[in-house]
């Protein structure tokens, strides 16, 4: 896809519930036409998005994003919880383990589920777990 | 909550699996004085020689009466440091969140943090501490934090950070509206001062008076029942 | 001691108000190196760096362990890591090297051969890195939007102002920290009503920006803050760990982010290693960097009191910025926080920025008078509006801002004031009289405006998040109340995260909502005759300013 897709790629964009993106106009939200959920990006544009990072020799940038679109049908509480788990002095390690299984089976969130377990062992040797 | 290895090891096990065929394994990846008047600190590691022992000093316990606000002071509180960054005597600081306290009937309680000299998780142990769980955490400079004990450790009821504008008055009304909180009363938060000059002014003297607070930490003990007069 | 009238007057100037203090590395109190710094090293092994600037693996501590993991190109690092620090400080000057080649030369080295390269440049010719290595090819500017009441109606005049005015970006904070649904959301409709396509956000607790952000109430984030010691990222609450999660979850909701660092904050916070500010600040792009942020908020920031306190420390500021952008990262280059009580002195630090030109040069410039400003004061405030329309001015310099007429001002103020009445009162919020939309149209500051009820706002602002009120509601309520331009360009602000395209590196909206990021607006700067030149209708719109005589009147 070409950079910006809002200009080059606009009929294809569609948002996290499918929604076209030329189809998020003020008569339908005054129709009731577009709920929150519409206005949410979709994987599909977000590794798009990372490949754009990575053409730019961005490879951390295309990492996050990937791990982004991993995140994309996760709640957003459970998200802000599983942050909040992730800050020092916050979980125990079976915590962290449970939520990186979490990740892992209810999300296919692997890549997350690999950051979560990397911090697991890292906050164990700097001592930074309940 | 008991640790289970297997469980660990399992989890691991399948997340690496699960890694394994897309890994691309690159995880790239006071002033006018002039400065030669004044002699060099270089190559010395504290700024206080003596480090105060407060291991005689009985433990602070969680208190149980809802009526209680715990005011939890910096380590070098009355000790090292007898001033705020504006020069007010911390006995009179004290005395006046406490009064503030006691004029909404509530009843202070004042403990000295050993584990941390942030403001905010100071603020917090005192919240945990405290029966009513409403806390005050006070730093030596001055600056002063309500904390609630459910919230985030840098949320707070209400914050001020800049400690030269802190009055004796302003303590006081600290002391009220932090009873006020344990009431559960529409509590008006204490008008917000700012003196965009304070940093430029201050900021140096606030970095020296936190090293010396934080030079006295002793999170072995933790936090200590503390009355100094 | 009989006392010189000389000396006197020169006690009593203002410059000496400020803090000095000398160097004392044991303390931190060391801008550019410390005899404590380590020596740059690297090895890598199976793929894996195990030795970062003479720490083994197994002594890494959670930075250490994340930079050399995710911040480090591992192919390129023994390659890079073998090019001198001379030779590399001197690429960043030669116009001949372009910004492409560096980037990627830079991607393999660490830390502290990054500090190294920055020991080698002088302030000039660490401005002429930054003229090359900036991200985007047009500097930009961003506000900070706040006020001693918290009053949200102000909020919204004083980010319609800005928003006219130029700047890119708004910024709003709170005296009281559960204001902040409704300062979100005034900032969102004001700027909308100054300029569409501004981009705004409000600093806060990180669980409650993140809120923000997802509900559309916010349209990016700015203060993931990162540390340079261990124990001052833990006082802070989080670890890389948790930051780079952070960031991610904000990605997966298809917001902007920029992370937040700055020197100084190790030191003030009591826990510097005896390491130097450069050399901490660092460490904190780099994992700024390894978390895939876009960009950084850097420049000492908040604690410019302390590296402006030593000897070097302004030009460790313009260091750490160019440092950002050697990461490849956007910088938004501070300048906003009071820094001297000599107007001389805190004009001087910003020339750094304002003349290579920055990302955003400051982040940010207070658009409200300096009592007003809830960061504890900016380096520039509104009061210097005409000072800065001149500068840019007299230097032919594009510093992001345009000068005003006052019926425009006046016109976009109460506009905005009105269009926060009608969606507090459409929304059923704390509601906002006539004679308070008057006062806040035609002030200065909060001095000039009514008090607010804030029991009542802060009722409301609990009742935002109770009822889940999102982005689209307050499109809704402006459609409804007669703002469909605002409502409009409020949807075009939240439909900017379906497609994501401003998550990208240096991100900003032109008023038609066209995306201008170092991806498609690169910089291209190599020597004169190439890169950004202020000219054409810019030029005249700065050539413009008030005040000026018109010989006919003479």
């Amino acid at each position: 896809m070409r950079y910006p897709l809002a200009e080059h790629e606009k009929q294809s964009i569609t948002s996290k519930t499918g929604k076209k993106f030329t189809d998020i106009t003020l008569d339908e939200v005054m129709k009731d036409h577009v709920a929150p959920d519409d206005i949410k990006i979709s994987r599909e544009i977000l590794k798009a998005q990372g490949q754009v990072a990575l053409q730019s020799d961005n490879r951390p940038m295309e990492k996050n994003v990937e791990h982004a679109a991993e995140l994309v049908d996760v709640p957003d509480d459970v998200i802000l919880k599983m942050y909040d788990k992730l800050r020092p002095n916050r979980s125990t390690k079976l915590e962290l383990v449970m939520m990186a299984q979490e990740l892992l089976e209810k999300y296919n969130a692997k890549n997350c589920a690999r950051l979560v377990m990397e911090a697991a062992e890292v906050y164990e040797k700097r001592g930074i777990l309940l | 909550m008991q640790i289970n290895e297997e469980l660990v090891k399992q989890i691991t096990n399948a997340v690496l699996s699960q890694m394994s065929h897309t890994d691309s394994s690159s995880v790239s990846g006071t002033p006018a004085a002039a400065s030669s008047t004044v002699p060099s600190m270089a190559g010395r590691d504290r700024i206080n020689e003596e480090k105060s022992d407060y291991s005689g000093y009985p433990r602070a316990q969680r208190g149980t009466d809802p009526k209680e606000v715990v005011i939890g002071v910096g380590a070098a509180f009355q000790r090292e440091i007898t001033r705020t960054i504006c020069n007010i005597p911390l006995d009179e600081v004290l005395k006046n969140v406490k009064a503030g306290i006691e004029e909404e009937g509530m009843i202070p309680r004042v403990v000295k943090i050993l584990d941390t000299s942030d403001v905010c998780f100071m603020a917090l142990e005192a919240a945990k501490l405290s029966g009513s769980g409403i806390g005050v955490g006070i730093q030596s400079k001055g600056t002063t934090v309500i904390h609630q004990r459910d919230l985030y450790p840098l949320s707070n009821l209400e914050l001020f950070p800049q400690a030269p504008l802190m009055t004796l008055e302003t303590y006081r009304q600290i002391g009220q509206n932090a009873a006020k909180y344990v009431k559960g009363e529409q509590v008006v938060p204490i008008p917000c001062t700012n003196d965009p000059m304070c940093r430029p002014k201050y900021q140096v003297k606030a970095a020296i008076m936190h090293i010396a607070e934080t030079e006295q930490l002793d999170p072995e003990v933790g936090a200590v029942e503390w009355e100094e007069k | 001691m009989k006392r010189s009238k000389r000396i006197e007057t020169l006690d009593a100037r203002p410059v000496n108000l400020d803090g000095y203090i000398n160097e004392w590395p044991e303390m931190g109190f060391a801008a550019m190196n410390s005899p404590y710094d380590p020596k740059p090293s690297v090895r890598v092994e199976d793929g894996k760096i195990v030795e970062l600037d003479g720490k083994y693996r197994e002594d890494f501590d959670f930075i250490d362990q994340f930079i050399a993991d995710y911040a480090i190109n591992i192919e390129r690092t023994e390659s890079s890591m073998a090019v001198s620090s001379l030779d590399i400080a001197r690429m960043i000057v030669d116009i001949h090297v372009s910004r492409k080649e560096i980037l990627e030369l830079i991607s393999g080295i660490t830390p502290a051969k990054m500090a190294e390269v920055m020991n080698h440049l002088n302030v000039v010719e660490l401005m002429m890195g930054m003229q090359k290595i900036r991200a985007r090819r047009t500097p930009g500017n961003q506000a900070h939007i706040t006020n001693l009441k918290d009053d949200p109606v102000q909020i919204a005049a004083d980010a319609a102002e800005g928003a006219l005015r130029g700047f890119a970006e708004e910024e709003t904070t709170m005296g009281v920290a559960r204001y902040a649904p409704l300062s979100a959301m005034a900032l969102l409709i004001g700027s909308q009503v100054g300029r569409p396509g501004v981009l705004t956000q409000c600093s806060a607790e990180e669980a409650t920006e993140l809120e923000l952000g997802i509900r559309g109430l916010t349209t990016y984030a700015e203060t993931l803050s990162v540390y340079g010691t261990e124990k001052v990222f833990i006082d802070g609450d989080d670890t890389p760990y948790s930051k780079a999660f952070l960031n991610s979850a904000y990605a997966s909701r298809g917001l902007k982010v920029r992370f937040t660092s700055g020197s100084g904050s190790e030191v003030l916070m009591g826990s510097s290693e005896k390491k130097s500010m450069l050399y901490l600040e660092c460490r904190c792009l780099f994992v700024t960097k390894g978390a895939g942020s876009q960009g950084i908020q850097n420049g000492s920031v908040s604690c410019i009191g302390v590296t402006g306190s030593v000897p070097a420390g302004i030009r460790e500021v313009i260091a750490e910025n160019l440092v950002a952008a050697l990461l490849g990262l956007e910088c938004a280059s501070s300048n906003d926080q009071s820094f001297s009580n000599s107007d001389m002195r805190r004009t001087a630090r910003t020339m750094l920025e304002f003349l290579p030109g920055t990302d955003f040069i400051f982040s940010g410039y207070a658009a409200e008078p300096n009592y007003d400003n809830m960061f504890a004061g900016s380096n520039f405030d509104a009061e210097d509006f005409d000072d800065y329309n001149v500068l840019q001015r007299d230097m032919q310099v594009d510093g992001g801002l345009k000068p005003v007429t006052e019926e425009q001002v006046i016109h976009v103020r109460n506009k905005a004031a009105r269009a926060v009445q009608a969606v507090f009162r459409n929304l059923g919020l704390s509601p906002v009289s006539d004679e308070q939309v008057e006062a806040v149209t035609y002030a200065h500051g909060s001095k000039d405006t009514l008090p607010r009820d804030v029991t009542a706002d802060l009722a409301a602002a609990e009742d935002v998040l109770k009822r889940g009120i999102t982005g689209i509601d307050v499109v809704r309520a402006l459609a409804e109340s007669g703002f469909e331009d605002v409502a409009e360009s409020v949807l075009n602000m939240l439909k900017q995260r379906v497609a994501g395209d401003y998550m990208q590196t240096a991100a900003i909206l032109d008023e038609e909502f066209h995306v201008l990021s170092g991806i498609n607006t690169p910089n291209d700067y190599m020597g004169p005759g190439t890169g950004y030149r202020v000219d054409g209708e810019r030029w005249e719109e700065i050539k413009n300013i008030p005040h000026i005589i018109n010989p006919k009147d003479i």
